[in-house]
């Protein structure tokens, strides 16, 4: 058979596999194996079951990700969310809408020190959701901003996915860290207006709070002195030169721990707590990336890549259209697959392509997750939805879709600015090499 | 019959591009439509450069560019083209590694794989963001740790080693001072966009980096006669002075091209700070003979096969 | 045979707990290493080197867990449309699946780990053997296969047998730890 229809074939049994609930990385893996062994033969094919796991494992760029995921999960434990939301109040919560940009601040507040979106949704669920509520904030408002608030989670650096994206394209983590900055400090900026362009059309939304007097701001940021110094030495760290990104980690692991401990919290539940949800997040990525890095083994071999960027190329259509074109395909099958299944195993055919076209993989590793946050918020299965929805059973999935809304245009509005420009993305990255 | 040939590095880079794939397209051309070699580059087959001696094993790729410093405890006899003062170029080098296999003086691993090529790259010297002209100089510098041959020799010179930097990663380390300086090269200078962040290149040659391209061997032993002729045509002592030839003229392209933007000064020590040098790092060349298995003979072949190879360029 | 299930999961998840603990130790001699470097210009030696082999052991003692609890990133949605057997059905289509996948998995990584141990390869800077450490990882592996081959029999039972209705929404955080 012809290893292109070999490839053909292998992507559709991928395909079917995932949808009779075969976990992702599973299925790449074993229909990575088979297709390569019809190519190359069983006894190089097996192999690779242990090879690139292993590889993985060895992996310390990937390592960063369990490392990111236990700061993170410490953080939380030791309260910092809280922290970081009480001074966010002091500062903006008189204004208009002042607790929804205070949820959005604070989200990006703590996505600066925890690398995870459904983490950052989960603890503002806990930590803004009832102050909003007994503040007379409508439902809907409330929870689409902390679930929007919760792709911050991601879109600020440090950002599991960035990992993850990084460690599978082969670029540098810290060009994806200091690319997402500016990105990110728009997606403030666009979420902000988005709750003052709701409130404007629809006033009852939300009530004024009171403003905080400079004794009772002062106290907020003595209080919060845990993450701010926590995300000076993290990032400082990592943009100064002090350490890398491994390095930082590993550090933010050990100071958080430090805080869980200085601020009274620590107990061994809590510990362990911790370990777990970390350990469990951690074996499904590691699993995801086996069975990703095996796919593309069959999918090199196959020459599929390189035939499609030949065919595409061919095409009489600009590569931007191209771009645009993948783009709505991933936001589309979000709405019913998995925005991270779909990045991920089209990753080796999408790469050449990207890179035939000139364009940087560092802009398109933001780009996608980008992506991959709109998803998160996205009916049928956004998974920020779905955490607030299982939180709060009373506030029912349409009230919070109905809520994500403005958010959700907000996003599409930076993804069209991020796709056209791409120097927002790339300027940092270039000024601080 | 098609060999897939995997080379970590990108398909632009300099030697997959103009000395493996020009190579494998010889060989694909001398065999008369008995071989065809499909280069995988850019880590299609394998990413990482440490995985590929184990691709060949496996069979998952027939043909590979090997580093053999990433395989620490194998290939061992080759790490002493790693000491300081030994080569001068990969054109004199290259051929004499080549010569130490023929002579037997290169085995173990070796015999396990069919051996294409032994090469060794032009010779690494120092560069770095702080000017360096004597062995004093190094005292406290933070530097990329090397491999296990000259790390007794940079701390011996008081440096401080920095571990867990990759090739991509060097030149944000060095702008962000993470470290000081590396051991490296004109090309990987180029490669991997030093250009920017070093200011002084001190050209002490200390040491240089081994490399091979290898072969399955059940994998050779399989095929006709003709396509075994086809590749031994291009293989052996002709590849290495291929090699060599090769990767100096890149060092020497690369080397005018960083030079002309101004940005570092190349400090070339005299004979006086030479013979300094050589005395702060013998402690590495000192290590290797006592660490090795029939080190001193090694070490004494290597110096004779290079000044042979030497004398005939 | 649920005592024996539950059993299983208990030590699963220890293991897990002792490998993160591991990770924790990880962060705090990289931190020390660090430190040291910063203040004195004297780091640890070879941090990188037990990093490397220790991460090793730690992701493969997360796996068995993973397993026992069906932690892994899948689409549920054929499952979410269809009824209660047509779920059962599929998580016994997943588990035997994911079944092959770990026995592979386990069945290469003791040849791999022989094969580092014949080849002698070592870590960089300290030259410690590398073979140890990936033995204890591939017997994790076979861990984490005999814990599947259970998770595969009770899903088997309860296809056929029948069993409390896990009416209860799958968890969201369970798919979607990357993010
Ligand atoms: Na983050
Ligand atoms: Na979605």
């Amino acid at each position: 058979m012809d290893p292109l229809l070999i490839a053909l074939v292998g992507f559709l049994a991928m395909m079917v596999l995932i949808v009779v609930h075969v976990p992702i990385g599973v299925a790449m893996a074993l229909v990575g194996v088979t297709g390569f062994a019809s190519i190359v033969g069983w006894g190089p094919a097996v192999t690779l079951m242990a090879t690139e796991p292993a590889s993985a494992m060895a992996n310390l760029d990937l390592a960063v990700i369990p490392l990111f995921m236990l700061m993170g999960s410490l953080a939380a434990a030791a309260g910092l969310a809280s922290d970081v939301y009480n001074l966010a109040n002091a500062l903006i919560g008189h204004r208009r809408g002042g607790l929804a940009s205070t949820t959005i601040v604070a989200s990006a507040g703590f996505g600066a020190i925890c690398g995870s979106g459904v983490a950052t949704t989960a603890t503002f669920g806990r930590v803004a959701m009832p102050e909003m509520l007994e503040r007379g904030y409508r439902p809907d408002l409330a929870a689409g901003s902390i679930a929007a608030g919760g792709t911050l989670g991601i879109i600020v650096p440090p950002s599991s996915m960035m990992i993850l994206y990084a460690v599978l394209t082969e670029q540098s983590v810290l060009d994806l860290f200091s690319a997402a900055i500016v990105p990110a400090a728009l997606a403030v900026i666009f979420y902000m207006i988005a709750i003052q362009v709701k409130l404007t059309m629809d006033p009852e939304a939300a009530q004024r709070g009171e403003r905080a007097t400079m004794r009772q701001r002062l106290h907020a940021a003595g209080q919060a002195w845990g993450v701010i110094v926590l995300f000076v030495v993290v990032m400082g760290g990592i943009y100064s030169g002090i350490f890398t990104v491994h390095e930082a980690a590993a550090v933010g692991v050990v100071f958080s721990f430090l805080l869980l401990v200085a601020k009274g919290r620590f107990t061994w539940n809590t510990l362990i707590g911790v370990l777990a949800e970390a350990s469990a997040g951690t074996a499904m990525i590691y699993i995801m990336v086996f069975g990703a890095t095996i796919f593309s083994y069959f999918m090199a071999v196959s020459g599929a890549a390189a035939f499609m960027v030949g065919a595409i190329s061919g095409l009489p259509v600009p590569p931007i259209a191209i771009l645009v074109l993948l783009l709505v395909l991933y936001i589309f099958l979000g709405a019913f697959f998995d925005e991270v299944a779909a990045m991920v195993i089209t990753l080796p055919l999408v790469i050449p392509l990207i890179l035939s076209f000139g364009y940087d993989l560092v802009w398109w590793g933001i780009i996608n997750v980008v992506v991959i946050g709109i998803g998160m918020m996205t009916p049928p299965i956004g998974i920020n939805v779905m955490v607030l929805n299982s939180m709060y059973r009373s506030i029912s999935l349409g009230t919070i879709y109905r809520g994500i809304m403005p958010f959700l245009i907000a996003e599409l509005a930076r993804l069209l600015l991020l796709t056209l420009f791409p120097q927002l993305t790339l300027w940092l990255p270039s000024v601080l090499h | 019959e098609t060999l897939r040939f995997s080379s970590f590095e990108p398909p632009v880079a300099h030697v997959t591009k103009e000395i493996l794939t020009p190579w494998a397209e010889d060989v694909s051309a001398a065999s008369d439509g008995e071989l065809t070699i499909q280069m995988f580059a850019g880590g299609s087959l394998g990413r990482n450069p440490a995985q590929q001696l184990q691709l060949v094993e496996d069979g998952v790729a027939d043909i590979a560019w090997v580093i053999p410093g990433y395989s620490p405890g194998r290939f061992q006899e080759s790490t002493v083209a790693e000491l300081p003062f030994l080569i001068p170029s990969s054109t004199a080098g290259s051929p004499a590694m080549w010569k130490m296999y023929e002579d037997g003086h290169f085995k173990g691993d070796f015999d396990k794989l069919k051996m294409l090529g032994i090469f060794v790259s032009y010779p690494n010297s120092i560069a770095s963001r702080k000017e360096v002209t004597v062995p004093e100089d190094m005292n406290g510098l933070k530097m990329r740790a090397p491999g296990p041959t000259m790390l007794s020799a940079l701390e011996a010179l008081g440096s401080v080693p920095v571990g867990g930097i990759t090739g991509p990663t060097v030149a944000e380390s060095i702008s962000r001072g993470l470290i000081d300086g590396t051991f490296t090269q004109w090309g990987a200078i180029e490669t991997f966009r030093m250009g920017d962040v070093i200011t002084h290149f001190n050209t002490a040659p200390l040491g240089a980096t081994p490399m091979l391209v290898v072969m399955n061997k059940a994998k050779y032993d399989s095929l006709s006669d003709k396509a075994k002729a086809a590749i031994d045509k291009f293989s052996g002592a002709t590849f290495s002075e291929r090699f060599g030839a090769s990767f100096d003229a890149n060092i020497a392209k690369a080397r005018d091209e960083l030079l002309s933007k101004g940005t570092i000064t190349v400090v070339e020590p005299d004979e006086t700070q030479l013979e300094q040098w050589k005395e702060a790092v013998a402690i590495a060349t000192q290590q290797w003979i006592e660490q090795n298995e029939n080190g001193q003979a090694i070490h004494d072949a290597f110096v004779k096969a290079v000044a042979e190879a030497q004398g005939t360029n | 045979m649920e005592n024996i299930e539950r059993r299983i999961k208990g030590v699963a998840r220890v293991v897990a707990l002792i490998g993160f603990f591991g990770l924790l130790l990880l962060a705090a001699m990289t931190t020390l290493d660090i430190l040291l470097r910063w203040l004195f210009n004297a780091p640890l030696h070879g941090v990188n080197d037990v990093s490397s082999v220790v991460m090793a052991i730690v992701i493969a003692a997360c796996i068995p867990a993973n397993l026992a609890m069906k932690q892994n990133i899948s689409v549920e949605v054929l499952g979410s449309i269809g009824g209660a057997r047509t779920r059962r059905v599929l998580d016994v289509v997943a588990s035997l699946f994911t079944l092959v996948f770990i026995i592979l998995m386990a069945w290469r990584f003791v040849p791999y780990a022989e094969g580092l141990r014949e080849t002698g390869d070592r870590t960089w800077v300290l030259g410690w053997p590398i073979w140890p450490w990936w033995m204890a990882a591939s017997a994790l592996m076979i861990a984490a296969a005999i814990v599947q081959v259970l998770v595969t029999i009770s899903d088997i039972a309860t296809l056929i047998l029948g069993g409390p209705d896990e009416a209860e929404p799958s968890e969201p955080t369970g798919g979607d730890a990357i993010l």
